[in-house]
């Protein structure tokens, strides 16, 4: 059982690991994620067994969440291990230090000149009656421990963040608000796809309107989403919507819809109206004025067409074509006017815990600290003293301590002590 | 300004090569005078090539770090840079011979990428964008010259110098403290990138060849830290792991940016 715990905390198990996680990374990045079946057996010679593995979605296949929980664990036992060494060894290390009784030999000079070396390195001294331990940055030793218990909550806080929150794209359209299953609304202002200098830049100016009647106007920009009643409003995508004009003939009303997908519009209930199908800016017209599509491609800035079926209301009534825009197309007493093409933006609109979000970014930030401890303000002890009237000196606290070594060794050797 | 800037890019590739070719005959035949020449040399090439950095910046409005020729270029003086400064610190003479021409050869592949001037794309607006893409800057540069210092210690044991002790002691600590360097900055990177794809793409961890690719060479350099740290493993194995690793960096910065695109395909 000990024997089981204590490779479960091992290093050598962490390592193994990191290699596996490694492993399978790769596979991710090599084979294309999240596709239909179909695509795999016709893309890749092996994809029964690409099937059979769920390497067409590695990062969601039970053994790679579960070498993350092997992981986590490693890490909380390695970080339990750690704390108490991490949080009382700074004293301990300095208690050592102090009944240190022999090292490197050294004459009187080179323990003087070693000594003034530290202390114009800012070391703090403590002395007993027989030796004297130069120390400094005995926090430093924490710093494993912050590594390893920011790594584990990171995973965590990840984890949880990932599968609690909510998060969907919708697409926001001009005429109709938004409303969401809560009660909030979301209705569009405005959305361009480039700034006032003709670069392309997504802005969507948005009104939202929270269940418990709070209101905010505020725009959504790529890397500037709007953080509103718990809920975060990012700009995501945007589509091209058919803007048309609808009149009443008989009574004089106009209304205006857009259209982002095939409708059909009816007039009546004898079942006359258009079949609204596509929209394209890719086409030409012939001599005789007759227009035809190329493509369906559709860009901004330019005359679109429409594809549409006209029903009259009889079994044989239906006529298709290709209408221009703001080309008039009368059904009964009302007449449609597509009047062109309109970006409309797809917003997501995500629910995550602003606590929960806080608390992923302080371990974000305690992994940096911990870090920055590890390698750069590691403890260091330094035992000067004379055993048997021969002086040497000691040092102690280091995990690597080439680096002071070669400085003391330097510092010995010349008269001045190069840092 | 946009000639000029051709003139100062192109003038800091030929300053470059003649530099990279002064330090190896410097080493190799030992000659002090050209040494001497060839450390100026390449301190004046890593000025020209920061002048034009500086020049690409102004002109853009922004960082000169938004395309795969822009981070190349800052790449290149990133080495440039902390190779002077090792120089001066550390008086390593011979880091020059291994850095510098990989500087000219980062540079080279930069001058075969396109250098028009463009706007930011939506997504790096971003206050993010320095800290993130600087921090990959200085990391990347510091596991380079980590990998030379690697290497160096492989020549040196080679060519039997293992009788020096102290200097083979300090070129392993240099090594281990050139990674540790990049490991944090690399940190900075993932985890500075974590929050910024959240405020961009509403997640701050989609799985990008990029971004994976980053987590596979992080974990590269933890293992070798931790090797080195808790088995206190040093010498030859540790060199040619920290020269090996470089492989994971360049794959991560070209490799995935041209065999697996993603969401950081920012050619």
């Amino acid at each position: 059982m000990n024997k089981c715990f204590r490779f479960l905390r091992s290093m050598k198990f962490g390592i193994l690991l990191l290699v596996l996680i490694m492993a399978v990374s790769f596979f991710g990045t090599v084979i294309t994620q999240g596709q239909a079946d179909e695509f795999y057996l016709a893309n890749y010679q092996a994809a029964y067994l690409i099937l059979a593995l769920g390497l067409d979605h590695v990062y969601y296949t039970p053994y790679f969440l579960g070498l993350g929980v092997l992981l986590i664990g490693n890490l909380t036992l390695c970080s339990l291990v750690r704390f108490r060494s991490s949080f009382h060894g700074g004293e301990s290390r300095l208690a050592a230090a102090q009944k240190i009784r022999t090292g490197r030999p050294a004459t009187e000079e080179q323990l003087a000149k070693i000594c003034a070396h530290l202390e114009k390195r800012r070391y703090h001294r403590r002395e007993n009656e027989a030796v004297a331990v130069y120390y400094k940055n005995l926090i430093g030793g924490s710093g494993s421990f912050l590594v390893h218990l920011s790594l584990v909550l990171i995973l965590i806080f990840g984890a949880v963040v990932i599968y609690t929150g909510k998060s969907q794209v919708y697409g926001v359209n001009y005429d109709a608000p938004l409303t969401l299953e809560d009660g909030t609304t979301v209705s569009l202002q405005d959305f361009v796809t480039t700034d006032s200098e003709g670069n392309v830049h997504y802005e969507s100016t948005l009104t939202v309107t929270a269940p418990d009647g709070r209101e905010i106007t505020e725009c959504a920009s790529v890397n500037h989403p709007i953080n509103f009643a718990g809920k975060k409003y990012f700009q995501d995508t945007y589509g091209y919507a058919v803007w048309l004009t609808i009149e009443n003939t008989v009574n004089g009303a106009v209304d205006e819809i857009f259209l982002t997908e095939p409708a059909f519009l009816r007039t009546s209930q004898s079942g006359a109206g258009i079949y609204y199908m596509a929209v394209s800016t890719d086409y030409m017209q012939g001599p005789d004025g007759r227009l035809e599509v190329i493509s369906d491609r559709v860009e901004e800035g330019k005359e679109a067409v429409f594809i549409l079926s006209v029903m009259d209301g009889t079994d044989s009534g239906m006529t298709t074509g290709v209408v221009a825009q703001d080309q008039e197309v009368a059904v009964e007493d009302i007449i449609f006017t597509f009047r062109g093409i309109r970006p409309y933006p797809g917003i997501r609109i995500k629910e995550t815990s602003r606590v929960l979000m806080g608390l992923l970014y302080a371990s974000f930030g305690l992994m940096i600290a911990g870090l920055w401890f590890c390698f750069f303000q590691p403890p260091v002890c330094v035992t000067v003293g004379k055993t048997a009237g021969k002086g040497f000196y000691h040092i102690g606290g280091l995990r690597s301590p080439e680096g002071l070594e070669n400085e003391l060794q330097l510092c010995m050797e010349g008269d001045k002590c190069k840092t | 300004m946009q000639d000029l800037m051709n003139i100062t890019f192109f003038a800091s590739i030929v300053c470059f090569f003649i530099a990279a070719a002064a330090q190896m005959v410097g080493l190799i035949f030992k000659k002090a005078r050209i040494a001497k020449a060839a450390w100026l040399l390449t301190s004046v090439s890593t000025l020209v090539l920061a002048c034009y950095l500086v020049m690409r910046g102004v002109a853009a409005g922004r960082l000169p770090l938004a395309n795969q020729f822009e981070f190349a270029t800052a790449f290149a003086w990133g080495i440039a840079g902390m190779t002077v400064f090792l120089h001066v610190k550390m008086k390593l003479d011979w880091l020059g011979a291994f850095s510098v021409p990989a500087v000219f050869l980062m540079l080279s592949y930069s001058a075969l990428l396109p250098r028009d001037i463009t706007a930011l794309m939506p997504a790096l607006k971003s206050a993010w964008f320095g800290l993130h893409i600087a921090s990959a800057v200085i990391s990347y540069a510091s596991f380079a010259v980590a990998s030379f210092t690697g290497l160096r210690y492989l020549v040196d044991l080679k060519h039997g110098r293992k009788a020096e002790e102290a200097a083979m002691k300090q070129l392993d600590y240099l090594t281990y403290r050139m990674i540790a360097l990049g490991f944090l900055f690399l940190t900075v990177v993932i985890l500075s990138g974590c929050i910024w794809a959240e405020q961009a793409w509403s997640s701050f961890w989609s799985w990008d060849p990029k971004e994976t690719w980053a987590l596979i060479t992080w974990i590269i350099y933890a293992i070798y830290l931790h090797l080195r740290i808790n088995k206190r493993m040093a010498g030859r194995k540790m060199a040619v792991f920290a020269a090996a690793s470089l492989v994971f960096v360049i794959f991560t910065f070209i490799g995935v940016n041209q065999l697996l695109p993603g969401l950081h395909s920012y050619k």
